[in-house]
């Protein structure tokens, strides 16, 4: 999903930030940005992405990048949504890592090196947990918690805070994942059902200094339908036919007690009608299980999917001779 | 994003000029009409075109199964007034265009029907409008035909702004002027040329909507106003497969998941009040029809939801290729990361500076996409 880059373009660090309507904040926030980068030793780029604001957004994160080559600016053609954003920069970003932050300036840049530090200790995604979040109770932080317990709950991961946009991954796992639709939040949990390994270190939060925020809370139904949707795409990714497989046995297996019990009662009998109906009812849904697991078996086997998109795959080459193939 | 499945140009119809070498390209999806009147009316196009300054070609995508229009449209190829496709059977007029699309070379596309619909005359108008647009669809106005053809279209255009805030008034009209870089990323098949201009809006183009008059009856004119009730099926079936498009291409199981889970539910509430009764009543299973009903529902219900998660597996499955954004402009980035930007500067691709300069920012010619090299 990435740009090809050569070998000798590589940065050690991508900062992927997009505005939506911040002119307010993005001077602010690039100086800070730059004067947090600037005591590291990396060599680093900062990908700022233009999602379709209607103000002065755009040309005064063009006059920063004029300044400043460590800046390179996105405009997407109109507002596609923060998935879309951040894809867009993760999809141009030519550092071994990278960071995604917000342009609202309530993350704070220095925390930038220390989300570098804990990647450095050998892990793949490093997201940071608002622990004093300064947003309003009502509106943000208890749908939040709400959000996160059912995140946690469904996905059966351990992340604290999923809304946290101050995240630094590592570039070749995340650049290899699809993007769509408002999959941004739950990106650290799909690469950590992937087989990454994830750290959570605290970083500040700032109450919004200017503008209003743009990405309100989501609706509940709609969170709730997207992770349905992943932990079961996710589930079945792999195998394909095993879960509507499994599916079709379960009401398979209620099909046949039914037929047994209907046998009974035209022995017995008692009106066969009610068993009978729901008998046939579960053979019906058995059925349709199994042909939805083929058709799923088909989908895979005609996809473009790779294996490395949707698992972490590390070679460890032997200490003498050979090859071996390690798959965490 | 193109789609793969149309190859470009075959050696029959191959362009000897490459992509971009014409000012324009005007494509006729032309099928089921008369041919000497295909052939007068697309005189008439060409007499208009002459008189323009620029450089055109006419491209005809005809249906072979019509032996008499393939004839006649072939001998218009042979006095070298058009270009001529010939499929072997319709695949509808959007996947036409589409093909006529991959074997032009202007910078421009016009559309135009078989048939007049526009006033000939008007079409020098509508070329001069197009400015930094990159879109214009031609609302029939004033209209000169049926009150009850004109009625279909208000309400039509009414369905559309109420249930789906869409501001198109005439999306029947096949008239449409469009850059290049549209038909790159917008990728439209069967009968989806009539919401091109949804779905480049939803890709950020800027689109937007002239008046012309309608062409007069008779001669070369439209077809007179159907009252065929599957003319209304239809309209009901684009209207829903707009819905789809715009709402749910990405997310399928958001609709079915809710409508899965809505019959569900509403199925396991009938069935467990009937289970209710039976235990603690006594009243008898066997002849209420609401259990009939509530098992229907229940299995349903599951069905709906499974589908969505199929729609799931396949965007997941396919996500890589997904255009979800496009991009106006770069800034900072060198050529040589764009250059291999694959399908993302396809997309981006033959942006021109007009439209660049367009959306609001300062000129700024950062970004060379437009002319790269097909």
């Amino acid at each position: 999903m990435r740009v090809a880059v050569t070998e000798a373009d590589r940065l050690d660090l991508s900062v992927v930030i997009p505005f939506l309507n911040e002119e307010e904040s993005i001077g602010l926030l690039c100086e800070k940005v730059a004067a947090a980068l600037d005591p590291m030793e990396v060599r680093a780029e900062v990908i700022l992405v233009d999602d379709g604001s209607t103000d002065q957004t755009f040309a005064r994160a063009a006059a920063i990048a004029d300044r400043d080559p460590r800046f390179r600016v996105i405009q997407l053609r109109r507002n596609f949504g923060q998935t879309a954003a951040l894809s867009a920069g993760i999809r141009h970003a030519r550092g071994e890592v990278i960071v995604t932050m917000d342009g609202d300036l309530q993350n704070d840049p220095r925390d930038i090196e220390t989300l570098l530090d804990k990647m450095h200790e050998g892990y793949d995604v490093v997201i940071g947990w608002r622990e004093q979040r300064q947003d309003k109770l009502i509106t943000r932080k208890i749908p939040s918690i709400l959000a996160n317990g059912l995140i946690r709950w469904v996905m059966g991961t351990q992340i604290r805070d999923n809304g946290c946009a101050l995240r630094a991954y590592r570039a070749d796992l995340l650049q290899a994942l699809p993007l769509y639709s408002e999959m941004h939040r739950l990106l650290p949990t799909i690469m950590t059902l992937s087989g990454a390994r994830l750290a959570q270190v605290k970083v500040r939060h700032h109450s919004r200094q200017y503008g209003a925020s743009k990405y309100g809370l989501s609706r509940i139904y709609k969170v709730l339908m997207d992770l349905l949707a992943l932990k079961s795409v996710l589930g079945l990714v792999h195998l394909p036919f095993f879960g509507f497989g499994a599916a079709a046995v379960l009401f398979g297996l209620g099909a046949g007690l039914g037929f047994v019990v209907t046998l009974l009662y035209l022995v017995v009998g008692l009106p066969i009608v009610v068993m009978a109906g729901v008998t046939l009812l579960l053979s019906a849904l058995s059925l349709f299980m199994l042909m939805l697991g083929m058709l799923s078996e088909l989908i895979y086997r005609q996809g473009p999917l790779k294996l490395e998109h949707t698992l972490k795959i590390t070679t460890v080459a032997p200490r003498e001779g050979g090859a071996s193939l390690h798959v965490s | 994003m193109y789609d793969p499945r149309l190859s470009p140009a075959s050696s029959a119809t191959s362009p000897a000029t490459a992509v971009g070498s014409l000012d324009l390209s005007a494509i006729i999806p032309v099928h089921g009409v008369d041919g000497a009147r295909v052939r007068r009316v697309i005189g008439e196009y060409r007499a208009v075109l002459d008189t323009l300054d620029l450089t055109y070609e006419v491209i005809v995508v005809v249906s072979g199964r019509d032996p008499d229009l393939t004839e006649a449209m072939t001998n218009l190829a042979r006095e070298g007034a058009v270009r001529v496709i010939v499929l072997g059977a319709w695949p509808g007029a959007a996947t036409a265009l589409s093909i006529g699309f991959a074997h032009s070379t202007g910078r421009l596309l016009l559309t135009l029907p078989p048939l007049h619909q526009v006033a000939v005359e008007a079409l020098p108008e509508l070329i001069g409008a197009l400015g930094e647009r990159d879109m214009l669809v031609v609302r029939r106005w004033p209209r000169r035909d049926g009150r009850l053809k004109q009625l279909q279209t208000r309400a039509f255009a009414f369905f559309l702004r109420t249930t789906l805030r869409l501001p198109f008034k005439d999306l029947g009209c096949g008239v449409r002027l469009f850059r290049r870089d549209v038909l790159d990323t917008v990728y439209i098949y069967g009968d989806q040329q009539r919401f091109l201009p949804v779905l480049a809006e939803r890709y950020g183009y800027h689109v937007a909507e002239v008046d012309l008059p309608q062409a007069p009856r008779g001669e070369g004119g439209g077809p007179r106003a159907s009252f065929l009730p599957a003319a209304y099926v239809r309209r009901l079936l684009d209207l829903l497969s707009i819905f789809f498009l715009v709402n749910y291409t990405i997310k399928p199981l958001r609709f079915f998941g809710l409508t899965g889970l809505v019959t569900f539910l509403a199925g396991t509430i009938m069935t467990l009040y009937l289970a209710a009764e039976r235990v603690f009543m006594d009243e008898s299973l066997a002849d209420r029809p609401l259990l009939l009903l509530g098992l229907l529902l229940v299995v349903l219900g599951v069905q709906l939801f499974a589908i969505g998660l199929i729609g799931e597996l396949i965007i997941y499955i396919h996500a890589r290729n997904l255009t979800t954004y496009t991009i106006e402009r770069l800034v900072g980035f060198e050529a040589s990361a764009e250059e291999d930007a694959g399908a993302m500067s396809a997309m981006s691709g033959g942006v021109t500076s007009a439209s660049d300069e367009a959306s609001g920012g300062e000129a700024r010619a950062l970004h060379p996409a437009a002319d790269r090299p097909r």
